[in-house]
């Protein structure tokens, strides 16, 4: 192993450390998830059977042992790459296993697979010698590739549980597997906005600039953001809508600098908002359900109120795995999962979630800051953003802090679109974390 | 080529932003769990249903140990059952929907295994131990329970039989009854019924008094020697009307009425003119004395007395004031006249079992106490005495108790002749015959003495 001393600090704070201890530190983290999803999963086992199966516990050998393959690999062949991620993917996934074999076990086999072929995904993307500029590059096709497949689901739409917005693709020649292309878009919105604002460079150079220069500026961008958002409004798709517009503030201020015009859209996103409490009815009962759910919370505010009582009952050391009653709020497995861990581990459990993904969002921004090309930086910026915005969204919305939108709990969720998309976020991040690949813009 | 220090700067202001955010759904979770516990007690709460259909309720057992009620099925969805369903008014029921009633409802706290202690509450909570009920053994015996059943027969009224020796209820019957198996299906028929079977009541039907207090207010007038009972008495067998209802003897005494004639044939002229006599404050104190003013301390659904105070001594001496009382008050006041005149509180609850332990025998409070002298010892005797025929202690009323003329027929009771051991409350509804009651209550008594 290489002993040199290496600098891997900037960005956000600045961390040293010899490599061997760099790998003892994400080994060691490995362990304290392997031994939390190990002892939950006996747990699960026991309470459900009054007996150890290792029928029950195959799976977490499989689990366990891709984690454990990605990171020998990894280490291997990027060996200057975040020590931290791994640990937390294999945590979030983990757990995400523990709530689909507590609430689902009809889809733990499936998110099994999702797990699988995410990890290929991310050992992949992370040891590869990608090309980035190829991305830059053809973002405008790429763009159009996705908006196209979304367009497509308004005319072959489905959703594979039978009801509610018809959001899927199916597959062809593959059975009754789903892929959800506003997940793709979102990665390949980011891809645009970093390319776009990487070639114009930094905009209004920190001043307050006119109008008419903003829209110079970012009007190729608005209107192929806006075509985004006007056929994800028109689907229903009200999370990944919400995500896009987050997105899109968010890689303005980073372009920008410019805080006036990230409250501008912020005032904006508040007219969007109120535009469609009125004009659209899933607007206005989400709104209407999370301002005051308690007139309605045998009907339709019966989701988030029943999530309240999950987290309640919770306390802060929680009920147990498989000893609280989260199944009481549909569809928990995916849009809810979040809820139930905060029920079944307590707030205790739900602060160490939420703290993981606080961590991601502090290793990605660190990853970004740590760029030396702006179209990297601004990947990696957007990507964390993507990651940390979903967590809160749909954190935010099953506390009752936000309107419920239907996003899912990163890597945690029953949902394999989104598990692979979230994948190549992490396998690009592990990628771009790596000393070597912080490449300077052309 | 960008200036480098300015993503980099960016990304740290966007990502405290982001995580800031993230801190908010924290404090928020924080908020919710610290702050509004309450709101798991909120009615629509399906943990509330789940815990309680998890609680393993204590069984109820007869005197002997027969099971009246029990909870069995799967650990998280228990159900009550009753093995003898013409029990259902004593025992009441228990249901997830409609509450509890009956002895149920009494021994609710026990039967459910509630505790003060908080940290054994506290222990329970964490590890998820069931919440486990004791058993409970009453004094009810079943089979006297049958035979009061069986002698009540289609009468629409209550039976209630205590053993004098403990003051303990040894059977409850109460008609029209209902089985509390079916209660779930039935609950809106029954509650809706004008008979109301779900109303146990030996305990908490409120009924007109009439000439059962007879016997009390002659026990107290001897004390007081205000009469004798070998004492004549004039125009004892005239008729009284008041308020143009008429008040007759009950059975027809002979010639040269005495006071022991006034009481064995039940006549209300001079008990009427012995109340004048007597005055609100005296009358007031012998309901007092023998507890017709209050609502009993049994563990089981009562109900008080409908007491307001005495206005017109007369009409309160033959029992058609303001005092309306339950048959469970009733065989409490005949009980204390029985006893040398000691009024005691009764006994229903025999033995607790908290899970995993012995029977062990119910607390000091759950026993009959001896409360107060109702009245001195040898009026009580002579009283007692004088109702004494055929090996039977008994007393017949009827009670007026509707504008229309309905009536209610008392008997109360006791056996054997010499030194009672057991004693019985009959009452019927609606202008049955005094000597059906009769009946009934002899039927139960020599069924009890086999």
């Amino acid at each position: 192993m290489n002993t040199t001393r290496m600098r891997i600090g900037g960005g956000i704070g600045r961390i040293s450390g010899t490599m061997p201890q760099r790998g003892r530190q994400e080994w060691l983290l490995l362990l304290v998830a392997a031994g939390f999803v190990l002892v939950n999963a006996v747990s699960l086992t026991l309470v459900n059977n009054d007996r150890l199966t290792w029928e029950a516990l195959w799976r977490i050998g499989i689990w366990l042992g891709l984690l454990v393959i990605a990171v020998v690999i990894v280490t291997r062949l990027q060996p200057t790459h975040d020590p931290f991620l791994l640990p937390v993917y294999g945590l979030l996934t983990g757990w995400g296993l523990l709530l689909q074999a507590r609430l689902a076990p009809n889809f733990i086999g499936r998110q099994l697979i999702w797990y699988a072929l995410g990890t290929g995904v991310i050992v992949l993307l992370a040891v590869s010698p990608l090309n980035l500029d190829l991305l830059r590059r053809y973002r405008y096709t790429l763009l159009l590739g996705g908006i196209v497949l979304l367009g497509a689901t308004l005319l072959f739409g489905v959703n594979p549980s039978g009801y509610g917005a018809a959001l899927w693709l199916p597959i062809p020649l593959v059975g009754s597997v789903y892929f959800q292309p506003s997940e793709l878009l979102k990665l390949l919105i980011i891809i645009f906005f970093a390319g776009y604002f990487a070639d114009r460079g930094a905009l209004f150079a920190g001043r307050t600039p006119h109008w008419k220069a903003i829209m110079r500026a970012i009007g190729p961008l608005l209107v192929m953001w806006g075509f985004c958002v006007g056929l994800l409004i028109w689907q229903r798709d009200l999370g990944a809508a919400a995500i896009f517009f987050i997105l899109f503030l968010s890689m303005l201020y980073l372009a920008s600098g410019n805080r006036r015009t990230v409250v501008a859209g912020l005032v904006l996103l508040m007219l969007f908002g109120l535009l469609g409490y009125f004009l659209f009815d899933v607007v206005a009962l989400r709104v209407d359900a999370w301002w005051n759910p308690w007139p309605d919370a045998d009907d339709r505010a019966y989701q988030i109120v029943q999530s309240l009582y999950a987290i309640v009952n919770g306390g802060v050391i929680g009920q147990g795995i498989g000893q609280g009653f989260p199944t009481y709020i549909p569809v928990v497995h995916s849009d809810f999962a979040f809820a139930a861990v905060a029920e079944e581990w307590g707030l205790i459990g739900s602060m160490t979630m939420l703290g993981s993904f606080v961590f991601l969002v502090y290793r990605g921004m660190r990853i970004a800051g740590r760029q030396r090309g702006s179209f990297a930086s601004y990947l990696a910026a957007g990507m964390t953003v993507l990651l940390g915005s979903q967590a809160l969204l749909i954190m935010g919305g099953v506390t009752k802090l936000l309107p419920l939108t239907g996003v899912t709990v990163p890597f945690v969720s029953y949902g394999g679109s989104s598990f692979l998309l979230n994948s190549v976020i992490l396998g690009l991040l592990l990628y771009l974390s790596a000393e070597s690949n912080t490449t300077s813009d052309e | 080529m960008n200036n480098l220090n300015t993503p980099r700067h960016y990304t740290s202001g966007l990502g405290i932003v982001l995580i800031l955010c993230l801190f908010a759904v924290g404090a928020y979770l924080f908020y919710w769990v610290a702050l509004r516990s309450d709101m798991l007690l909120n009615e629509d709460n399906p943990r509330l249903v789940e815990a309680e259909l998890r609680i393993q309720r204590g069984e109820i057992r007869d005197a002997r140990g027969t099971i009246l009620a029990e909870s069995v099925g799967p650990e998280s969805r228990l159900e009550r059952v009753y093995p003898f369903s013409a029990i259902g008014p004593a025992v009441g029921y228990y249901s997830l929907v409609h509450g509890t009633a009956g002895i149920e409802e009494g021994q609710d706290t026990i039967l459910r295994g509630e505790t003060d202690d908080f940290w054994q509450a506290w222990q329970r909570d964490l590890l998820h131990e069931p919440q486990v009920g004791s058993n409970v053994r009453v004094t009810l015996a079943k089979r006297w329970q049958d035979s009061a059943e069986k002698a009540l027969g289609d009468h629409k009224g209550a039976v209630i039989l205590l053993s004098l020796t403990d003051k303990a209820v040894r059977a409850m019957v109460s008609h029209p009854t209902y089985d509390p198996n079916l209660l779930e299906e039935q609950f809106d028929a029954l509650s809706a019924d004008p008979d109301s079977p779900l109303l146990n009541r030996a305990t908490q039907g409120q009924y007109q008094p009439g000439m059962l207090l007879q016997p009390f207010v002659l026990a107290a007038a001897l004390e007081r020697e205000l009469i004798t009972l070998d004492q004549p008495v004039d125009d004892a067998t005239d008729a009284l009307v008041l308020d143009s209802r008429v008040f007759e003897c009950a059975t027809a005494p002979g010639d040269d009425v005495t006071w022991l004639d006034v009481l064995q044939n039940s006549c209300p002229g001079p008990t009427y003119r012995l109340g004048q006599t007597l005055q609100v404050d005296q009358l007031t104190q012998i309901v007092d004395g023998f507890g017709l003013t209050l609502t009993p301390t049994l563990p089981i659904a009562t109900a008080g007395p409908v007491f307001a105070p005495i206005e017109r001594p007369g009409l309160a001496a033959i029992g058609q004031e303001n005092l309306a009382i339950t048959p469970l008050q009733a065989i409490l006041a005949w009980a204390g006249l029985l006893s040398n005149g000691v009024f005691s509180s009764g006994k229903l609850l025999s033995a607790v079992q908290p899970p995993g332990q012995e029977w062990q025998v119910a607390g000091p409070e759950f026993q009959a106490q001896s409360i107060r002298r109702a009245v001195e010892s040898d009026s009580a005797d002579q009283i007692v005495s004088s109702l004494t025929r055929e090996g039977f202690v008994e007393h017949g009323a009827i009670a007026l108790s509707g504008p229309e003329g309905e009536s209610t027929v008392w008997y109360l009771g006791a056996a054997p002749g010499g030194s009672p051991t057991f004693a019985v409350v009959v009452v019927l509804e609606e202008g049955s015959d005094p000597i059906v009651a009769r009946e009934i209550g002899r039927t139960i008594l020599a069924d009890v003495l086999e």
